[in-house]
């Protein structure tokens, strides 16, 4: 399919926004999973814990992906 | 759960905890608050006898590795338990001690035809390297050749000349041999102690190591033969050691007085019945209810079969309070729901419910395993029925494209939903999820709330308000777009058509809002939204309503459910679309090759989309659903003792 400039523009638009918010959440994420995995080391009941915090960033990206999704509704 | 006190005489404690162990029903408080009267229980005397027994069986086992058993047997253990080991420990023990005399001189000959292989070489005996007045001897390694030696000294023997050297040379010429020697990359290496030629030593060596070999043979074979004979029993001797010695420890737990003793503790209260009766049969005991608070008690979830077997997972997470809900049932449901719903493809969904049931067959010993493999079976069915009636696909193939089906007067498209075509509608079903989902969080909440505190309880009743305000919100937005999504048409119709078929004419007003930027806010949703924050500041007071944009964050988390099925839709469609021509159009060769890929990259698809999901669906029930009413941090219901149906399958 053809597409014009403006469309193009708006995938790019798009692709960061993925992109941006994927690596945010994973620095994130690598910095939370380091501590709970030490935490649980220390004491393995903390897992619960543990695990709501190290996914608490995985919501970034997916702001990412629902507004990747209203931009590249624009296109179609 | 209630909580009973059993006294009785020093002399009926131990039929007491016999009757108690076999029940597995009191979970027994410890006695902690010693005084001059009453004193903590000492173990019982058979013990310490037991103990020792225990520990010398342990270290046969591990002479004898017979935790790499496979199969196990019951044999019954009577007679002298602790003499039979002692025995036992005795003769294993001493070929044990055998068999590593023999390893340790074997490693120590190795080491010493090691140190003497590099002088094999010469002809010279061991003792002609040391003990000259006038000669300097240098032996070692060298990286480089040795011309120009004539040159440092005139007269040298040399033996070797690379790699490996022995050098004779006078003793006033040492240093000047040493400086040019380590310009080569001389390494010393020491004359190994002893007398004789080398050569002819390591040749006695290496006879005597075969000899050593052979008897560590045999020495293996003897414990083998003692392995054998005796594996079953000691397996059997250990579970019955293991349990005499919990036994003989419990009046340690208990609070004893000169003549009498005291166990604390909780029962399930339907069982207490069942518990007097079996102590009553004992005679000489009191045993008693405690009216107490049931607040401090431990918690056993008590859910019917297959719910029950999801229990770990909330253990997990932690063990409910006493007087919180359980949350199990919701989790057992919706868990699979959307492990299914992120599948959603009838050849993943076979694939996962075979493999499941063929390891839950396999791993009999590790009941954790086994109730996660009948959770992916309930999930491989929910993705089995996602992708036969919602998304129509099988390994990412169309099964049927644009059939339609009436059911009655409902006309429905199949495929429902295309996973790669409908994205906003699948992000539209998710907050659907979400919806649903997080308003029986709040409802749980609600109810968990209003035993203790009525104002957290309003709060719960405004975040439930809130929740409806953001959902009307985000359907009408998307109901009044130029092409309105299929969900958010059925939603904003829904009250229509149930009107319809109850005789009423109500309609839902979705037009009703402020038009901004071309996306249509409706007043509804301000009004739920406006009410439900009013209800936070009271219960919860003014920062519950920054609180709010949190669970617009938790909605939005939902998203994962759409992003994963979409990604694994794609991943599928891609493989597919880059091998099916070859497979198909390239004859023989690109059937089979093709196949093979094909299969490959199928099981990539389906091992990355069965973790991603699974974490995704535990995720959402952990951060999302739990925090909305799960506090947790109850004690886990741990009774004493095990019922004599040991064996129960679970």
């Amino acid at each position: 399919m053809a597409l014009d400039i403006g469309s193009g523009i708006v995938a790019l638009a798009a692709a960061i926004a993925m992109a941006g918010s994927a690596m945010a959440t994973a620095w994130a994420e690598k910095v939370v999973g380091a501590a709970a995995v030490g935490a649980m080391a220390e004491n393995e009941a903390l897992f619960g814990k543990g695990i709501v915090f190290m996914v608490l960033p995985e919501t970034i990206v997916l702001f990412g992906f629902a507004i990747a999704f209203l931009l590249l509704s624009k296109i179609t | 759960m209630c909580r009973v006190l059993i006294v009785g005489p020093h002399d009926s404690l131990d039929p007491t905890v016999d009757a108690l162990y076999s029940l597995e029903v009191l979970h027994i408080l410890d006695f902690l608050e010693e005084d001059e009267t009453f004193k903590m229980g000492k173990p019982s005397a058979k013990s310490a006898s037991a103990s020792d027994s225990l520990i010398k069986l342990r270290s046969i086992s591990s002479i004898l590795e017979l935790d790499e058993l496979k199969e196990k047997k019951e044999v019954p253990v009577e007679g002298d338990v602790g003499g039979k080991i002692t025995s036992l420990e005795l003769q294993i023990s001493d070929e044990d001690n055998a068999r590593k005399k023999i390893e340790s001189r074997i490693s120590a000959i190795d080491l010493r035809i090691k140190s003497l292989e590099p002088f094999s070489n010469f002809p010279l005996t061991l003792e002609l390297y040391s003990g000259y007045d006038s000669l300097q001897v240098f032996t070692g390694r060298v990286s480089k050749g040795l011309e120009g030696l004539s040159g440092v000294v005139k007269s040298f023997e040399l033996f070797g000349h690379e790699k490996f050297i022995a050098l004779f040379v006078p003793k006033g010429k040492a240093s000047n041999v040493q400086s040019f020697l380590s310009d080569r990359g001389f390494v010393a290496v020491d004359v190994p102690e002893g007398k004789g030629l080398p050569s002819s030593i390591i040749k006695k060596l290496k006879t005597e190591k075969k000899g050593l070999e052979k008897r560590l043979e045999k020495s293996q074979e003897t414990l083998n033969t003692l392995r054998e004979k005796h594996a079953h029993f000691l397996l059997s001797a250990e579970d019955f050691l293991s349990i005499e010695v919990e036994k003989a420890e419990a009046p340690l737990r208990c609070c004893t007085t000169e003549h009498s003793f005291a166990l604390d503790g909780w029962i399930p209260t339907e069982r207490y019945d069942e518990v007097k009766a079996g102590l009553d049969r004992i005679g000489t005991l009191y045993v008693e209810k405690i009216e107490e608070e049931e607040e401090e008690s431990p918690v056993l979830l008590d859910n019917p079969e297959p719910v029950s077997r999801v229990e770990f997972l909330i253990h997990m997470f932690s063990t409910p309070d006493s007087d919180e809900l359980d949350p199990t049932p919701i989790v057992f449901f919706v868990f699979p729901l959307f492990f299914g719903f992120m599948i959603g493809d009838i050849g993943y969904g076979v694939m996962m419910m075979v493999l499941a049931l063929a390891l839950q067959s396999k791993l009999k010993g590790m009941p954790d395993f086994r109730n996660l493999m009948l959770i992916m079976f309930w999930g491989g069915l929910f993705a089995l029925f996602f992708g036969l009636f919602v998304f129509g696909d099988a390994f990412g193939i169309p099964i049927f494209e644009h059939m339609e089906v009436q059911f009655g007067f409902i006309t429905l498209k199949f495929p429902l939903f295309e996973k790669l075509h409908d994205v906003v509608n699948l992000l539209l079903l998710s907050i659907v999820a979400a919806f649903i989902h997080l308003g029986i969080g709040y409802v749980f909440g609600f109810i968990n709330e209003v035993k203790h505190n009525k104002r957290h309880a309003l709060a719960k009743v405004g975040w439930i308000s809130v929740l409806i305000g953001f959902f009307t919100l985000i359907i009408v937005m998307a109901y009044m777009r130029d092409y309105p999504p299929s969900v958010a048409t059925f939603f904003v119709e829904l009250p229509q058509t149930v009107g319809q078929t109850i005789g009423l004419n109500i309609a839902f007003p979705a037009d009703w809002g402020l038009v901004l930027g071309g996306w249509t806010i409706s007043y509804i949703a301000i009004i739920f939204l406006v009410v439900g924050i009013i209800f936070l500041v009271v219960g919860e007071g003014p920062l519950g309503v920054v609180e709010t944009i949190s669970l617009l964050a938790n909605m939005v988390s939902y998203a994962r459910l759409a992003g994963v099925a979409v990604a694994k839709g794609a991943t599928a469609n891609a493989f597919n679309s880059m091998l099916l021509p070859w497979f198909l159009g390239g004859g023989i060769v690109g059937l089979v090759i093709g196949g093979v890929f094909l299969v490959l990259s199928h099981l990539v698809v389906f091992v990355l989309g069965a973790i991603s999901s699974g974490i995704q669906a535990i995720r959402l029930n952990y951060v999302e659903f739990f925090l909305k009413f799960f506090k947790g941090n109850g004690l886990k219901f741990k009774p004493f003792g095990k019922a004599e149906t040991v064996s129960k399958e679970v």
